[in-house]
């Protein structure tokens, strides 16, 4: 054998992604069975529990109009066990990718793990793959056990009915999956990254809310623009506007790519450093003064001057100012900057630009959206 | 401090070569430019104060770390996201953490990641630190988790074993033991060993080389014996009072003169035969070569670079 055939033999020997992967499967079994333990108690199991004829009684008695007006996707029996459903996988997006990622969080976990004989992107796709197999697989075995039961009362129809909300759900699931990583990939700490990725979908979506709201464009379904940086929403608004596939496939590849562009450049010395501390938080920092400024600016115009259209309204404007400055101030408290360092012109500049962002958003949403027909 | 021009030291190749090595931590320069080498089968003792750098030169070493400039080479290739190279490069860090909750686990864990991982080595380290395959890590106390940490790492078979603070925690036998064991493996399997410990006196015996790095910056790299071989602890009487002058006349280099009655106690420059050689031509009534401390080898040689013990070591 040659030095060059020792060496390439060598190299197929070393440990790769596959190794990865089946570390990482390993690590979180516990918690992926116990997350497809709650999806089986929170679906075909309370189907047993409620039988087939009770079934048949509550929704040939109950109309879907009960629960909501116009389409639902699930009916009156299916519609709370796939909201508690929801809510179970949605915790399970959160714990499972936490105790994948949670390594890069301290110093000493990053000694042990970045010291091993494997490259970043090995670690990263390993664990990665490892994630989405097992969400995957809590999904797949639910929706197959679920699916059994309805083809054992002979009502598989309904099932096929429910389904499209269910893959709705689990591509929101993926997506939202996805995009936590891209935080966990940025962040310095735990608490930083799950803070941040539930801050920064509440503060979009109530944002863009209220903005397509105030420019009387909030249709039904409403613009795409509400989902962009939302996967979460998903969970809750597929009951009544389910998306089409590509709007959870594109995202899905967006931020799984930009999850790991940012974990191939991330230095191990982030562990345990706020992301108040961190320069790309900065640019972050305008949606959470967009959020306050639209919030208050929205409340404080409802509170004293409803009767004069908004975006005329000088309440609206000084609730604008106003809540941008707070939600500048809170968002950077939060995320542990030290403001007595951080110089005052940086905070102004951050809440102007989220200003600027709300100027922006209210702009396109007049010039490029039209407002929904009203049916009366 | 550069010790040859090329990357061999004393004919060989080096192990471990840092060159112009930087790490920065936003506006805090942690090592700055570090040049050193460190050869096959010795242990390198690198010592310094609290955040003199020595963690943040083992991280980079481990390739944990990305340079901010210079190089860190392990056989004359980049650690850093370079997987074979940490294949034979095993860091015990100053907090172990442990993955799997038992020995047994992570021996497994250890045994389909490295390829030279050797499971007689690894029985036999058992019977040295008695643990108990099956107790679980996360209960041990710090003095343990470093043992089953150092055991793993030994039984991997690095050819560059890491250990950051590697004796804190253990009680003398077990220091003993591990002395004994990383001896052993340098010896016949050509490990290298590079410690970091703010510890002078845990290194003094054990170590073939040492280095100090002070804020960021390596003062001074040698070679152990060849240090303690130039410097002389002496203590003589003599029948008539002797001076410091007259000592110095007969060609003695003194570092320190101190005079106790009549016994007085001096630390001079050059081999033992050379010194004794000379206090001898004053005929003295008493004359014993005392053993020398590596901290007092230390406080001289940094002495003569201009700076204050007290600020460099613990």
């Amino acid at each position: 054998m040659t030095k060059e055939g020792d060496r390439h033999k060598e190299l197929a020997a070393m440990p790769g992604t596959a190794w990865v992967f089946r570390q990482a499967l390993a690590r979180t079994r516990s918690i992926a069975l116990f997350f497809l333990f709650l999806t089986f108690l929170a679906m075909p199991v309370v189907l047993l529990i409620i039988g087939r004829q009770n079934y048949f009684d509550l929704t040939s008695y109950m109309p879907d109009s009960l629960y909501m007006d116009g389409e639902i996707y699930a009916n009156p029996v299916l519609f709370p066990l796939h909201l508690i459903t929801s809510l179970i996988t949605v915790a399970s997006v959160y714990l499972m990718s936490g105790a994948q990622f949670r390594y890069l969080f301290q110093m000493k976990t990053v000694d042990s793990e970045v010291s091993l004989p494997l490259r970043s992107g090995q670690q990263f796709l390993g664990r990665l793959l490892a994630l989405m197999t097992s969400l995957a697989l809590i999904l797949t075995l639910n929706a197959a056990f679920t699916g059994l039961i309805f083809y054992q009362w002979d009502l598989f129809s309904h099932f096929l009915d429910y389904l499209r909300l269910y893959l709705s759900m689990a591509g929101a699931a993926f997506q939202l999956l996805a995009f936590s990583l891209v935080w966990y990939t940025l962040s310095g700490t735990l608490f930083d990254a799950i803070l941040l990725n539930l801050g920064l979908q509440m503060a979009w979506f109530f944002s863009i809310l209220n903005v397509l709201s105030m420019s009387g464009r909030l249709g039904s379904p409403p613009s795409s623009l509400l989902w962009l940086l939302t996967p979460a929403a998903g969970f809750i608004t597929d009951f009544i506007w389910i998306r089409p596939l590509a709007q959870d496939l594109i995202p899905l590849v967006f931020w799984l790519v930009l999850s790991w562009f940012f974990f191939r450049r991330r230095p191990s010395e982030r562990a345990g450093i706020r992301n108040g501390q961190l320069t790309w938080h900065r640019l972050l920092q305008p949606l959470f003064a967009l959020f306050g400024g639209v919030s208050l600016g929205r409340f404080v115009y409802l509170l004293f001057d409803d009767l004069t259209p908004i975006f005329q309204s000088p309440a609206f404007y000084l609730g604008l100012l106003a809540g941008s400055l707070l939600g500048q101030f809170v968002s950077s408290v939060v995320s542990g900057k030290a403001l007595r360092k951080s110089p005052w012109i940086h905070e102004l500049l951050s809440s102007m630009a989220g200003l600027l962002l709300f100027g922006i958003l209210a702009v396109l949403v007049h010039l490029c959206m039209t407002p929904p027909v009203n049916p009366w | 401090m550069e010790t040859q021009s090329n990357s061999m030291v004393n004919g060989e190749e080096s192990v471990l070569s840092a060159l112009e090595l930087s790490k920065e931590f936003g506006t805090v320069k942690a090592l700055d430019q570090v040049t050193c080498r460190i050869s096959g089968s010795s242990i390198f003792g690198l010592i310094g104060s609290n955040g003199a750098g020595k963690s943040t030169f083992l991280r980079l070493a481990a390739g944990v770390y990305k340079p901010t400039a210079g190089q860190m080479l392990f056989k004359g290739k980049a650690v850093f996201e370079n997987a074979s190279a940490k294949q034979e490069i095993l860091f015990v860090a100053d907090q172990p953490y442990f993955p799997f909750e038992t020995l047994e686990k992570m021996a497994r864990l250890f045994r389909s990641l490295y390829l030279n991982w050797d499971q007689a080595l690894y029985q036999e380290l058992l019977r040295v630190f008695p643990l108990g395959e099956k107790n679980r890590l996360d209960r041990m106390s710090k003095g343990l988790q470093r043992q089953a940490a150092v055991l793993l790492a030994i039984a991997a078979g690095p050819k560059l074993l890491l250990m950051d603070e590697a004796f804190d925690g253990l009680d003398p036998v077990m220091r003993q033991n591990l002395k004994r064991v990383l001896a052993r493996q340098v010896a016949d399997q050509g490990m290298t060993v590079l410690i970091a410990s703010q510890n002078l006196r845990e290194l003094e015996d054990f170590c073939d080389h040492v280095g100090l790095l002070h804020q960021g910056g390596l003062l001074f790299v040698e070679e152990l014996d060849k240090l303690r071989l130039s410097i002389v602890k002496i203590q003589a009487a003599f029948a008539q009072p002797v001076s410091q002058a007259q000592l110095a006349q007969l060609g003695l280099n003194i570092l320190q003169y101190k005079e106790r009655g009549s016994l007085v106690e001096i630390l001079a420059r050059g081999t033992e035969e050379e010194v004794k050689r000379l206090i001898w031509t004053l005929d003295p009534l008493l004359f014993d070569v005392l053993p020398l401390s590596l901290e007092e080898v230390f406080i001289y040689e940094l002495s003569l670079r201009q700076y204050a013990v007290s600020e460099l070591l613990a």
